[in-house]
């Protein structure tokens, strides 16, 4: 049934292909678009290099303690693009993480096979929540990714995939629907856990491996002025090593590799707004597993039933009025709450441990669209502790 | 879970190809006429002001100049786009209409509402962020068309139709 699927949709593929081609043979006579025919192209450079650097120094504060600070080259990335033709591009960011490691963030090609859709194809962003998809330093508030992104979704969450991103002008509507490889639930040990949740199984284009496909879908709104609105949702079932070399006939065996999976159900629903330099989003994100008890007694983690997480922020922008001041002076404040405990299986007592919620209050100064230095007061706590833990953050966040 | 897989794929393909793909010398057209609201209008190219980039032509209603039209590109984040300006008579900005966008970010700036802030005569460049509103997520293509909204502007400050 799966093969028919893929068959399918493979023909709807090329079909809509080949007749787009046919069009195109149509009207060779005429321009494809006005800048082709009237403008002279032979300058037009096809290969395009950017990047994005975050730099920053976290200090915990305690009354009755001395705190290590520490400072990290957190993350720099390379990106570079190259059009093959107007409908033809490649699309890669490598990422320097803390320094010496080394990953891809994203590799992919994009065929725009319709006026509003593109064809993409390759290691591509899981479209989770604001910041999986956009996080340049400059564009978010404070020094680090917020909490409920990192923990939750969990970003940088990019997997290798096939699939279409497009539009419905009509209706101010973007849309984004995947095909991708799932996590890694097993590969020996359970990689799941109740501290931090999915995050672990993140595969990450580097030798991932596929038992059986994961879909991710996002639709976008952007019809209200100033006003943008997410709805995301990812559905499929976790990966295990278990299912290779897995004898088709053997009951048993399939049922142990079953054990080691999960099904993961989550959706997100986030939004920005901004009027008059004021600045305010948000963003919900909730996961649903299925399957956890026999995963937990199989692997021996302690994962939970549901994780929950959200946050809301607002900002203001103290020179957007002023001519005179080019640099943009921005305070803000975040209220974040997460829980990878939000709901547990029966007979297994959530971690008050996981349960957070911490408040940032902190100003951006840039120095331009695309540099800005950050500092922010973070108050966090989980559910079992009484008192706020305080840090200090400060970081350069730079994007060209 | 496949099944909606699948019918969205059709849905979307459908939509796409079903929907009149107009070529964009005939969408550049209607888009004239829709605006003067007359169906025979002729552009002559102004050799004058055309460069590579920018297209410069004034528009006719018979012997009577109705105002100009251009059609230049520009670059957002990872891709062109082309679009048009009409201005009047006073080279005023009366529409700008995205004809072409290629990329899948930033596609905000094609609404009409947002674009309707172009449509003043001020004295100095128009400022993004406080006089031309500002799109998270389509930041590079919208500041691109304010700098070339502004650069075609100041080049028709000095130049008079009659």
């Amino acid at each position: 049934m799966k093969r028919v699927l893929l068959f399918l949709i493979s023909n709807l593929l090329l079909i809509s292909l080949l007749v787009a081609q046919e069009e195109k043979v149509k009207e060779e006579t005429a321009p494809e678009s006005i800048s082709e025919s009237i403008f002279d192209d032979a300058s037009q450079k096809k290969l395009h290099f950017g990047g994005y650097g975050q730099i920053d120094y976290n200090q915990p504060l305690d009354a009755d303690f001395r705190q290590n600070g520490k400072l990290d080259v957190h993350r720099l990335i390379l990106f570079a693009g190259y059009e093959f033709n107007s409908k033809t591009k490649f699309i890669t960011e490598i990422e320097f993480e803390h320094v010496s490691e080394v990953y891809i963030e994203q590799a992919y090609l994009n065929y725009q096979l319709l006026d509003n859709m593109s064809v993409k194809g390759g290691l591509i962003l899981v479209p989770m929540g604001i910041i999986n998809e956009y996080h340049e330093p400059p564009s978010f508030n404070g020094v680090e990714r917020p909490n409920v992104d990192k923990n939750i979704v969990p970003t940088t969450w990019r997997e290798i995939g096939l699939g279409v991103d497009g539009r419905i002008t009509a209706t101010s509507l973007r849309y984004q629907l995947y095909l991708v490889n799932g996590f890694n639930g097993y590969d020996g040990a359970g990689k799941f856990k109740g501290s931090n949740g999915l995050r672990s199984g993140r595969q990450k284009g580097a030798e991932s491996y596929i038992s059986s496909p994961n879909v991710a879908a996002k639709v976008d709104f952007y019809g209200v002025s100033g006003l943008k609105l997410g709805l995301s949702g990812y559905f499929g079932k976790s990966q295990s090593t278990l299912f290779d070399d897995l004898d088709k006939n053997d009951d048993a065996a399939q049922a142990t590799a079953d054990s080691s999976v999960i099904g993961i159900s989550m959706v997100g629903l986030d939004y920005r707004y901004s009027i008059s330099g004021f600045h305010t989003r948000g963003q919900f994100i909730y996961g649903k597993f299925t399957n956890v008890d026999e995963y937990n007694m199989f692997t021996g983690q302690d994962l939970g039933e549901s994780m929950l997480g959200y946050y809301a922020e607002v900002s203001y922008d103290i020179f957007h009025n002023n001519s005179t001041v080019q640099n943009e002076l921005t305070p803000f404040v975040r209220f974040e709450k997460y829980n990878t405990h939000n709901s547990v299986v029966s007979g297994m007592t959530a971690n008050e441990a996981y349960d957070m919620t911490e408040l940032f209050v902190g100003f951006a100064v840039k120095l331009d669209r695309g540099a800005a230095f950050k500092v922010d007061y973070q108050m966090y706590k989980n559910a079992d502790e009484t008192k706020f833990n305080s840090m200090i953050n400060m970081g350069i966040g730079v994007w060209f | 879970m496949k099944r909606f897989l699948i019918l969205f794929l059709i849905f979307a393909i459908s939509n796409n190809l079903m929907a009149e793909r107009p070529q964009v010398t005939k969408k550049f057209e209607k888009e004239l006429s829709k605006h003067f609201d007359l169906e025979s209008l002729t552009t002559v190219e102004n050799k004058e002001l055309s460069t590579n980039n920018d297209l410069f032509l004034n528009i006719y209603d018979g012997d009577k100049s109705m105002g100009l039209v251009v059609l230049t590109t520009a670059r957002g984040r990872y891709d062109k786009f082309d679009y048009m300006i009409i201005y009047n008579l006073d080279c005023k900005v009366e529409l700008i209409k995205i004809l072409v966008y290629r990329s899948d970010y930033g596609a905000e700036i094609t609404a009409k509402r947002w674009l309707s802030q172009f449509y003043t005569k001020k004295e100095d460049s128009l400022k993004y962020g406080t006089d031309i509103q500002a799109i998270s997520g389509a930041t590079f293509s919208a500041i691109s068309l304010t700098k070339n909204v502004n650069r075609i502007n100041r080049i028709l400050e000095s130049y008079k139709l009659n």
